[in-house]
C-alpha cells in the first residue's frame, strides 16, 4: 500500500538547518521543543543566536480554559483546553518560509469534588498539548521552503498532483 | 545705503550716447553702473535727468541685476529681472519679468516687484498687471536662530 | 570691477524654512509679509492654506482669514480666523472643523473655537466629536471642552453628553477615552443588566498614572440595593497585578453585608525566581448565584487562595524547576448538591529535574513535600520522591524508550478521632517502555499532494499491585480515560494511589500532512490497552479484580476537510459492558470571519449530572452560529439542549448591527444555574468605534458560547 519506513528508502525529509538556536519569547514550549529537536541527530542545538545557522523564533503563546459542557445542575461537566503558539524560522535575519501558527485542543472532564486531582490531570494534559505542538512545529519545519518572492501578477501555481 | 546717494555714478559699457538737450544718456552692451555700494549690470541702460537734477534709470536686458548694501545690518540686497526702473527721488525700484529680490537668505519672487530701497517695503504681484495668467508670488524666509537673529 | 552680477539662486530647502506663495504679497523685510489670494504657507510638516494671511517673522506668527485649512501630521483643521505660531504650534481658530487620523484611528469634530496647545495637543471648545466617516452624524460626544493629546494618546471631554441619532442618552461631567488601542477605555459609561438581577452601574475610571489606574463602580441593584465595586490595577516592568472588590453593605433580600474580594499579582525576582498570588474570597455560599453571570456560577464552586514562588534553572543538557506553594480553597456549598471540601496544602514544595546523560540516557526526578490540612479530615505530611532513568533510542523510522523508576512515598499522619498519629510509606518500582514506528507515503487527494503518516505505537507499563487503603486520600482522583491517558503510567492523578499495572497499550495514529506547508489536515487515532494481569486497586486503595482483559477502545478523528469545514470526533467503546461508553462529534463551518456555524453532539453513558452522587446518561446537542443576515446585520445564536432531560441548558439569541462607526448588540441568554433554577440575562450594548461600549458587554459570553465567533467590528465588510 505504498507505506515505507521513514528514512529507510532514502533520507527522511531534512530540516532546513543543521545548527539552530531556539529563541523563546516568554513561551513555556522550551523543554518540549528541545526534546523533540534533540531526537534528530542531524541537528545541533546552538546556545545563542550568534553563530547559529538558523534561529527559530517561538512567540505568541496563548492558553485558554473554557467551559465546553455544563450539566443539568448548571455545573461544569467538561472544560476545553486550547493551546496556541506561533513560530518563525529566520536565516541570517531573513524570514525563511512562512510563519506558522499551531492550535491544539483537548477536552477534560471536570468535577468540583476532585479539584486537587483534576489540577494535576490538567497539568498532564497541558504537557501533552505542548508535546503535540512541539512535534507539529518540527514536522512543519521540514516542509518549509524559502518564500520565492512571487513575481507580481502570476497566480499561485496550483501544486501538481 | 543712504550714503550711496552722494557718491559719484560710474557707468561702463560697450558704447554710450548723450542727448544733452533732453538730458538723456543711453548705454548699451555689458553695462555696469556703480554708485557707492550700488551696482547694476544690464544689457541696456537709459539714464534721464530732469531740470531739477532728479535722475531716473531704466535698465533692460536678458537678465538685469542690481546689488546694494543695507544700512543697519551688514547684509546685501540683490535684485534681478528682465527690466529695472529706478527713481532716485522716490527711492522706488520696480523690477518686472520673473523678478527676484534676495535679502540675506530670504527671497521674494514674482512677476512685478515694487521695492523701496529706503523703507525696505515691497509689493509683489504674481501676474503682470492686466494679464489673464495668474502668476504666483513666492516668499522664502529662512528660520531665525532661537534668539531672533538671522542665521549667517 | 565691471563683471556682471551672478543670477540669484533659490535658497536650498532647510528645516524650519518657511515658504509662502500667493497671488499678491506686500511686506517689509524682516518684519512682516501680507499675502493675498489663495495663500499657501508650508514649514517643515505644517501647511496652512487661506484666502489671506499675514506672517510676522519675529514671532513666526501667522494670522489667516476668512477660510483657512491647517494640516500637520495626523491632524487637519479647517475654520475661519486663524491665529497660529508656527514654531511653538500654539494659537487658536474660530468655528473649526477638526479631523485627526493617528494610530490607525480617526476622530472628527467641530466647535465654536479650537486652541492649539503645543505639538499634537488640541482643545475644541463647545464642540462635538465622533469617530465616523465625514458627514456621518449618527452619534456625537458634545462637550464644553474636548481635549485631544496625541502625545499621551488620551482624550478628555468635560461636561460631556452623548447624543445618539440626535437623542441625548448620557451625561457625565468628565470622561476620558483612548486615542490608541493600548489604554483601557476610560469611556466607562452606565451599564445596565436586566434579567433576574436587574442592575445599573456607573463606573468612574481614574487614570492615576501611566502604570496604575483605579475604577470605582457604584451600582444600583433593583432587588438588593446599593453596591460599590472597586478595581485597582498596576503594571510595572517586573511586577503587575490587580486588587478588586464588590461590596454590598446591606442586601435587601438576604440582609447583612455581602462582598467579594479578588487579588492577583505576578512578579519576577532576581536569580530566576518569580512570585505570585491569586486570592479570592466571598462572603457567603450563594454569592455567585445572586450576583454572578453564567460563567462564574458554573465554575466558582471552589475559590482558590494561593501564593507561590517558582524557580527555574537550566544548564547545558538539563534543567530544574521548583515551586513553593501555599494553597487553600473556599468551598461554596450548594444545599442541593453538597460538595466536600478539598485539602489545603500549607505548604507544598515540588521539584522537577531532568538531565541528559551519555549513551542516550536521561535521568528525571520528581520530588514533593506537602503538609495537608483540613477542617474535618485527617491531616498529615507527605514526602514523594520519584527518580527515573530513560534510555532514548530515536531514529527517523521509529523509537524505543525504556524507562525505569522508583516511586517512594512517606506519610507522617497526625491523630484523627480514634486513630493515633502514625507514619507509613509505600515504595513501588515502575517500569515502562514506549516504542513506535514511523511509516509514510505520498498521497494525492482532490488534486492536492499530501504525505500520509502511519505510526503504530506500543507502550508497556509494569507496576506491582499493592494495597493502599491504609493510605489517606489527600489529592488523588481517577483521571478521565482519554487518548493522552493511554500513555501514562498511573490512571490516578495526585500521589496517594498508584495503580497496579502489567499492561500494554497498542495505538495507531495516522495524519495527512499538506506538502505545501506541512499543515495537519486530518488526524485519526485509535488505541486500546491490554491487561496481562487482572489485579488492580480502586480509588479507595482496596484490591479489585479487573473484569476484562482490555481497557475501553478509543477512537478519535479530527481535521479540516477544506479551509472552511472542520470537524473533530471521539468515540469510546466500553469493553466491560459491551456498549458505547461515550462519543462526541463536532462539525464547524466557518467560511469567513463573522460567518460561522457549528453543531456538536455528545453522548455519555454514565456521567455526574446534578451534583456529586447523581449520575445519569448525558445526551446533549449544541448548536451555535454567527451569520450575516443582510449587509451590516448579523444574527447570533446558541441552543444547548439536553435530550436526556428534555430541557435546554443554555439558550442564547441576539443580533448585531454594525454601521461602520457604531454598532449595537442585543443578546438574550437563558441558562441553568442548578437542578431547578434557571436565570436569564439580557445584554444591550451600544459600541462606539474605537471608544468603547455602553451597556452590558456580551462579547465574553458570545466568544464562550459560539465557537469561531469574531466580533464584527473587526470584520470589515
Amino acid at each position: 500500500c505504498g507505506f515505507h519506513l521513514r528514512g529507510l528508502s532514502g533520507p527522511a525529509r531534512p530540516l532546513p538547518f543543521t545548527a539552530l538556536f531556539v529563541s523563546l519569547e516568554n513561551v513555556t514550549l522550551g523543554d518540549a521543543l528541545l526534546t523533540t529537536l534533540r531526537r534528530d541527530e542531524r541537528v545541533q542545538l546552538w546556545p545563542q543566536a550568534k553563530g547559529a545557522e538558523a534561529v527559530l523564533r517561538v512567540y505568541g503563546e496563548a492558553s485558554a480554559r473554557d467551559i465546553l459542557t455544563i450539566n443539568r445542575g448548571g455545573k461544569v461537566n467538561e472544560y476545553q483546553l486550547t493551546y496556541r503558539v506561533s513560530a518563525e524560522l529566520l536565516k541570517n535575519g531573513e524570514r525563511y518560509g512562512a510563519p506558522m501558527t499551531i492550535v491544539v485542543r483537548r477536552e477534560m472532564g471536570y468535577s468540583d469534588k476532585e479539584i486537587l486531582g483534576k489540577e494535576q490531570e490538567e497539568a498532564m494534559l497541558w504537557n501533552d498539548m505542548r508535546r503535540d505542538a512541539a512535534e507539529q512545529i518540527v514536522t512543519r519545519l521540514s516542509f518549509l521552503t524559502p518564500d520565492m518572492p512571487q513575481p507580481v501578477g502570476t497566480a499561485h501555481a496550483p501544486s501538481q498532483p | 545705503e543712504k550714503a550711496d546717494r552722494d557718491k559719484p555714478i560710474e557707468i561702463s559699457a560697450d558704447n554710450g550716447t548723450l542727448d544733452q538737450a533732453k538730458g538723456v544718456t543711453v548705454w548699451e552692451g555689458n553695462v555696469i553702473v556703480t554708485q557707492g555700494t550700488l551696482k547694476i549690470s544690464a544689457d541696456r541702460v537709459v539714464v534721464t535727468r530732469d531740470p531739477q537734477g532728479n535722475q531716473t534709470l531704466q535698465a533692460t536686458g536678458k537678465r538685469v541685476n542690481f546689488r546694494q548694501k543695507t544700512d543697519n545690518k551688514d547684509e546685501w540686497i540683490e535684485g534681478q529681472g528682465s527690466r529695472l526702473d529706478y527713481n532716485s527721488v522716490s527711492h522706488q525700484a520696480v523690477l518686472t519679468g520673473a523678478a527676484r529680490i534676495k535679502r540675506g537668505e530670504d527671497l521674494v519672487a514674482g512677476e512685478v516687484i515694487n521695492y523701496n530701497t529706503e523703507t525696505e517695503m515691497y509689493q509683489v504681484n504674481g501676474g503682470a498687471p492686466g494679464t489673464a495668467g495668474k502668476g504666483r508670488v513666492t516668499v522664502i524666509l529662512q528660520p531665525k536662530s532661537s534668539d531672533g537673529q538671522k542665521k549667517p | 570691477d565691471d563683471t556682471p552680477l551672478p543670477p540669484i539662486e533659490t535658497p536650498a530647502a532647510a528645516p524650519g524654512q518657511t515658504v509662502l506663495s500667493a497671488d499678491t504679497v506686500e511686506g517689509q523685510t524682516d518684519v512682516a509679509v501680507k499675502a493675498r489670494g489663495n495663500v499657501v504657507v508650508t514649514r517643515d510638516d505644517e501647511r496652512i492654506e487661506a484666502d489671506w494671511l499675514d506672517y510676522y517673522q519675529a514671532r513666526s506668527q501667522a494670522r489667516a482669514g476668512k477660510r483657512f485649512v491647517l494640516t500637520e501630521p495626523g491632524a487637519r483643521v479647517e475654520g475661519s480666523d486663524l491665529d497660529y505660531a508656527l514654531d511653538t504650534r500654539t494659537g487658536n481658530a474660530d468655528d473649526p472643523s477638526f479631523s485627526a487620523n493617528q494610530n490607525g484611528r480617526q476622530i472628527r469634530g467641530d466647535g465654536d473655537t479650537l486652541d492649539f496647545r503645543g505639538p499634537n495637543r488640541y482643545r475644541l471648545n463647545r464642540a462635538r466629536a465622533n469617530t465616523c466617516e465625514p458627514n456621518d452624524d449618527s452619534w456625537y460626544i458634545k462637550a464644553r471642552t474636548i481635549d485631544l493629546d496625541y502625545n499621551t494618546n488620551v482624550g478628555v471631554a468635560r461636561n460631556a453628553r452623548l447624543e445618539f441619532q440626535g437623542v441625548p442618552i448620557l451625561y457625565t461631567p468628565w470622561i476620558d477615552f483612548p486615542l490608541d488601542n493600548r489604554r483601557k477605555s476610560g469611556f466607562l459609561v452606565p451599564t445596565f443588566r436586566t434579567g433576574s438581577e436587574s442592575e445599573i452601574s456607573l463606573p468612574y475610571y481614574f487614570n492615576l498614572a501611566p502604570n496604575y489606574d483605579l475604577t470605582l463602580t457604584p451600582r444600583m441593584n433593583f432587588k438588593r440595593g446599593a453596591r460599590l465595586g472597586a478595581e485597582f490595577r498596576y503594571l510595572r516592568p517586573d511586577y503587575s497585578g490587580l486588587i478588586s472588590t464588590d461590596q454590598t453593605p446591606d442586601d435587601q433580600v438576604r440582609g447583612g453585608s455581602r462582598f467579594a474580594w479578588h487579588a492577583q499579582h505576578t512578579q519576577t525576582l532576581p536569580w530566576n525566581l518569580n512570585f505570585g498570588y491569586n486570592l479570592n474570597y466571598v462572603s457567603d455560599d450563594d454569592y455567585f448565584r445572586d450576583f454572578g453571570d453564567r460563567e462564574s456560577v458554573a465554575s466558582n464552586v471552589n475559590l482558590v487562595r494561593e501564593a507561590w514562588f517558582n524557580h527555574h534553572y537550566s544548564w547545558n543538557g538539563g534543567g530544574m524547576s521548583s515551586q513553593l506553594k501555599l494553597q487553600r480553597y473556599q468551598t461554596l456549598q450548594d444545599p442541593v448538591t453538597p460538595v466536600d471540601e478539598p485539602y489545603a496544602r500549607l505548604p507544598q514544595l515540588t521539584t522537577n529535574a531532568f538531565q541528559y546523560l551519555p549513551y542516550n540516557l536521561s535521568a528525571n526526578f520528581y520530588g514533593e513535600l506537602t503538609r495537608f490540612a483540613h477542617s474535618s479530615k485527617q491531616e498529615g505530611s507527605r514526602l514523594v520522591a520519584y527518580p527515573s532513568v530513560t534510555w532514548n533510542f530515536d531514529r527517523s523510522w521509529g523509537f524505543v524508550r525504556p524507562k525505569f523508576g522508583v516511586h517512594a512515598t512517606y506519610y507522617d499522619l497526625e491523630g484523627f478521632g480514634s486513630q493515633p498519629a502514625r507514619t507509613t510509606s509505600r515504595t513501588l518500582p515502575i517500569f515502562s517502555t514506549d516504542s513506535g514506528l514511523n511509516f509514510e507515503r505520498d498521497v494525492t487527494w482532490r488534486g492536492n499532494s499530501y504525505v500520509q503518516t502511519l505510526q503504530p505505537r506500543l507502550y508497556y507499563v509494569y507496576i506491582p499491585t499493592e494495597r493502599q487503603n491504609d493510605l489517606p486520600n489527600f489529592d488523588t482522583s481517577e483521571n478521565d480515560f482519554s487518548y493522552a491517558q493511554l500513555f501514562t503510567e498511573n490512571r490516578f492523578s495526585g500521589n496517594d494511589r498508584i495503580n497496579g499495572a502489567n499492561q500494554l497499550t497498542a495505538a495507531l495514529s495516522s495524519r495527512l500532512l499538506d506538502t505545501a506547508d506541512g499543515r495537519e489536515v486530518l488526524r485519526v487515532t485509535a488505541g486500546k490497552r491490554y491487561y496481562f494481569r487482572k489485579d488492580d486497586i480502586t480509588l479507595a486503595g482496596t484490591e479489585q479484580e479487573r473484569r476484562t482483559s482490555g481497557s475501553d477502545f478509543l477512537f478519535g478523528a479530527s481535521g479540516e476537510l477544506t479551509r472552511k469545514w472542520s470537524f473533530d470526533s471521539a468515540y469510546q467503546y466500553n469493553e466491560e459492558l459491551g456498549k458505547t461508553e461515550r462519543y462526541n462529534l463536532r462539525l464547524q463551518y466557518s467560511p469567513a470571519p463573522g460567518k460561522t456555524a457549528s453543531v456538536r453532539y455528545r453522548y455519555d453513558r454514565d456521567e455526574e449530572v446534578g451534583g456529586s452522587g447523581q449520575r445519569d446518561t448525558l445526551r446533549q446537542v449544541d448548536l451555535a452560529f454567527q451569520w450575516p443576515l443582510a449587509r451590516k446585520w448579523y444574527a447570533v445564536g446558541r441552543y444547548n439542549y439536553s435530550l436526556r432531560d428534555k430541557k435546554a441548558l443554555e439558550q442564547l439569541a441576539g443580533f448585531e448591527y454594525n454601521d461602520g462607526c457604531w454598532g449595537v448588540r442585543v443578546v438574550g441568554q437563558r441558562y441553568v444555574t442548578d437542578l431547578t433554577h434557571t436565570k436569564n440575562a439580557v445584554f444591550f450594548q451600544l459600541e462606539l468605534k474605537d471608544l468603547g461600549g455602553i451597556g452590558n458587554n456580551p462579547l465574553d459570553v458570545l466568544r464562550l458560547s459560539i465557537p469561531g465567533y469574531s466580533p464584527i467590528n473587526e470584520t470589515r465588510q
